[in-house]
């Protein structure tokens, strides 16, 4: 995006599109599938009225409708789309090759710290998690992260313990 | 008629503003928001995602809604600030001021595009306030009247225009409104009882906490998209060297320059603001394509300056996005109407306190609402006193690392998920949420439909079914009461938006220069 160009004014929503076609496609089948599913889940719903406007289930009924019709819209889109999807290598690399490993590992990581955060404690959790999450993210600097790490997780346990009373998990440390 | 007892609840509200601790929320509220929101890829709506379990416990909403008010406020400006020296827009409301503003500051001149943006903020901020101050009362009075087919219409206006109007496919807008719709469904249905998408799990039963969507989209989607692309961009930005910023504030030439786009932008922000467009988008932009035009056509001085550091390319669109705030709280405050995502994020705010906007807020909460309307010309005065002569620490906070900020944007979005319930199952949940954010980022699908209908959807049902019990099940009430037959003819034209400029072009058989009118989102 260029931002000196002639003609308007830029317009952020002048980003390309990230993904190939082959993303676009899948994107497209998992919320036909999922759209589809939630449809046919609208009988799930009990109600006295049967599909009565007023009742609780007509209005999922057009919410999953229109979602399954606008899926299968985009699936159009997506198979018309011409099939040498513009190269997105320069700009953002894509969802392709190593690049998945950064967004699949942080969330390893939350998915970890999730499970962690009670037993382990607040504080131990969290500097865990930002140190880790910091290296992840291409970060090399191990003293100065592990540093701001507890340094960060220690002030806002203390600040939301004690000024908000918020209580967060004392953990190992049992405080 | 009004403007007396106006006066008097505003006095009212200074009055409490000005309390020593309130003003402390004040200053407090402007200065988390500015910290926050200069960080480079952070705008307001995130900002306050961010900051909002901070406010959880506060015992008193009042103090609450003016640090708000103030992170809001703070937020936003930092996000001009950082467009300027690091040319790094958190939102997309600040990419006009990042073409002229950051050309500005590579030609030495930081300091008078901060200032400008400072001044004019300043200015549009205070005039819109006024206008808020007057406009909000009497537009809440003609909202009482309005009977559960208005709101019905008014819901599905503000959802489908501001999908509309921002990102740049239709069939994804809709797809992403109707996503956000669906996460609005989980849970008891309130009127029967029924449960609805809770898949047996008792988790669900009271539904998928907005905030838990904000911030998974937000942050957590923020982040994995970052880290996707860690390894083609460099690892963080140049910052601008000190001494080009010590060169003094505007000259009299800019100020002869900078005051006409300040008002002008002040009064396309207010009114665009106040409609469902999207926020901010719309009028800087427009604000911006407006000086551009008047420079060309009045052959003035300096016609050339465009896209090279122009001053009125910065004071009209930053004046925009300050006026277009106020104005983005009157459907907020009048109808409970969120018409951007950051105004979404602040309803959520407000629900947590049980404080329900709408036509009764000012005659139930009178004092809560003129409060906040006060703080906001506190808020305001704060932000122009800490900006011209502390720009330079403000400086310092651009140069934290991209790998540190981002884990802290982590670190912050768990501590919000998790304090709302105290259980790590939140979590998993936002991740989920985020994981479904970075996928819409890579597809390029707007965020802000999905918080719309998270938040608006509920709401809508709720109108929609109570204006059929009240006709016993007759649905074309929805069309014989001329207001809300308006505001749906009103909602099928917004549709036709985004492709007038086509028609325009094809009517006047020139080419047209893009497909569709798009704008950004993230207000």
């Amino acid at each position: 995006m260029s931002a000196t160009e002639e003609t308007e004014p830029v317009r952020t929503a002048d980003v390309e599109v990230e993904a190939s076609r082959l993303v676009r496609i899948v994107a497209a089948v998992v919320l036909v599938v999922l759209s589809a599913t939630f449809l046919v889940g609208v009988f799930d719903i009990r109600s006295p009225k049967g599909l009565d406007p007023q009742g609780p289930r007509f209005f999922p009924l057009l919410v999953t409708a229109a979602w399954l019709l606008l899926s299968i819209g985009y699936l159009i889109e997506g198979l018309r789309s011409p099939r040498t999807a513009k190269a997105p290598a320069e700009s953002g690399g894509g969802i392709t090759g190593r690049s998945w490993f950064e967004p699949v590992a942080l969330s390893a990581l939350l998915v970890l710290y999730a499970f962690l955060v009670v037993p382990l404690g607040y504080m131990i959790a969290t500097a865990g998690l930002f140190w880790a999450a910091a290296r992840v993210l291409g970060s090399r600097q191990l003293v100065r992260d592990i540093v701001v790490a507890v340094v960060t997780a220690v002030v806002v346990y203390i600040a939301f313990t004690q000024f908000l009373d918020i209580s967060l998990p004392e953990g190992v440390l049992g405080l | 008629m009004i403007s007396l007892a106006v006066f008097g609840d505003l006095m009212h509200g200074f009055g409490t503003v000005l309390d020593p601790m309130n003003l402390l929320w004040a200053v407090l509220g402007v200065t988390l928001g500015m910290l926050v929101g200069i960080l480079p890829g952070i705008g307001p709506a995130l900002t306050i995602a961010l900051l909002l379990p901070i406010t959880f416990n506060f015992s008193d909403p009042i103090g609450a809604f003016i640090m708000f008010a103030g992170i809001y406020y703070g937020a936003m400006y930092g996000g001009s600030t950082t467009s300027i020296l690091i040319n790094t827009p958190g939102e997309s409301a600040s990419v006009a001021t990042a073409i002229e503003g950051h050309k500005m500051a590579l030609k030495g001149r930081a300091r008078a595009a901060l200032a400008t943006a400072a001044i004019g903020s300043f200015i549009a901020g205070t005039i819109s306030t006024v206008l808020l101050t007057f406009v909000a009362k009497p537009i809440g009075n003609l909202a009482s009247q309005f009977q559960a087919t208005d709101y019905f219409a008014i819901t599905l206006l503000a959802m489908v225009a501001v999908t509309a109007l921002v990102g740049h496919s239709l069939v994804r807008g809709l797809l992403s409104l109707t996503v956000g719709l669906f996460i609005g469904l989980i849970g008891l249905d309130s009127l029967s009882g029924a449960q609805r998408y809770t898949f047996g799990t008792l988790r669900l039963l009271d539904g998928v906490d907005v905030v838990i969507v904000i911030v998974g989209l937000f942050a957590i989607g923020e982040t994995l998209h970052v880290a996707s692309k860690l390894r083609s961009t460099p690892d963080r930005p140049a910052v601008l060297e000190k001494g080009r910023l010590r060169t003094g504030y505007l000259n009299k030439s800019d100020w002869k320059r900078s005051w006409a786009p300040w008002l002008r932008g002040t009064a396309l922000g207010f009114p665009f603001g106040a409609i469902p467009s999207g926020g901010a988008e719309v009028p800087t932009f427009l604000s911006y394509t407006i000086e551009k035009r008047r420079a060309k056509k009045a052959g003035r001085k300096h016609p050339d300056e465009f896209g090279d550091g122009a001053i009125e390319g910065v004071a009209g669109p930053e004046a925009a996005n300050n006026a277009s705030f106020s104005g983005v709280l009157v459907p907020l405050l009048t109808l409970g109407l969120p018409t951007s995502a950051t105004a979404a994020v602040m309803l959520a705010a407000f629900q947590i306190f049980n404080v329900q906007p709408g036509p009764q807020l000012f005659e139930d909460q009178g004092t809560l609402v003129w409060t906040l309307i006060a703080s906001l010309y506190v808020g305001n005065l704060i932000l122009l006193i800490m900006n011209l002569p502390l720009i330079q620490i403000w400086v310092q906070v651009l140069k934290v690392p991209r790998p540190l900020l981002y884990a802290g944007i982590l670190v912050f979005a768990c501590l919000g998920v998790y304090s709302l319930s105290g259980s790590g199952y939140e979590v998993l949940m936002a991740l989920l949420i985020g994981v479904a954010g970075f996928f819409m980022r890579k597809l390029d699908f707007p965020i802000a439909p999905v918080i719309l209908g998270v938040i608006l959807g509920p709401t809508m049902e709720e109108q929609f079914r109570r204006a059929l019990v009240i006709s016993n099940g007759d649905g074309s009430v929805f069309f014989t009461r001329p207001l809300s037959l308006i505001i749906i003819v009103l909602t099928v034209l917004a549709l036709f938006v985004p492709y007038l400029p086509r028609l325009v072009a094809r009517i006047r058989g020139t080419q047209p220069t893009r497909d569709r009118l798009t704008f950004g989102e993230d207000d």
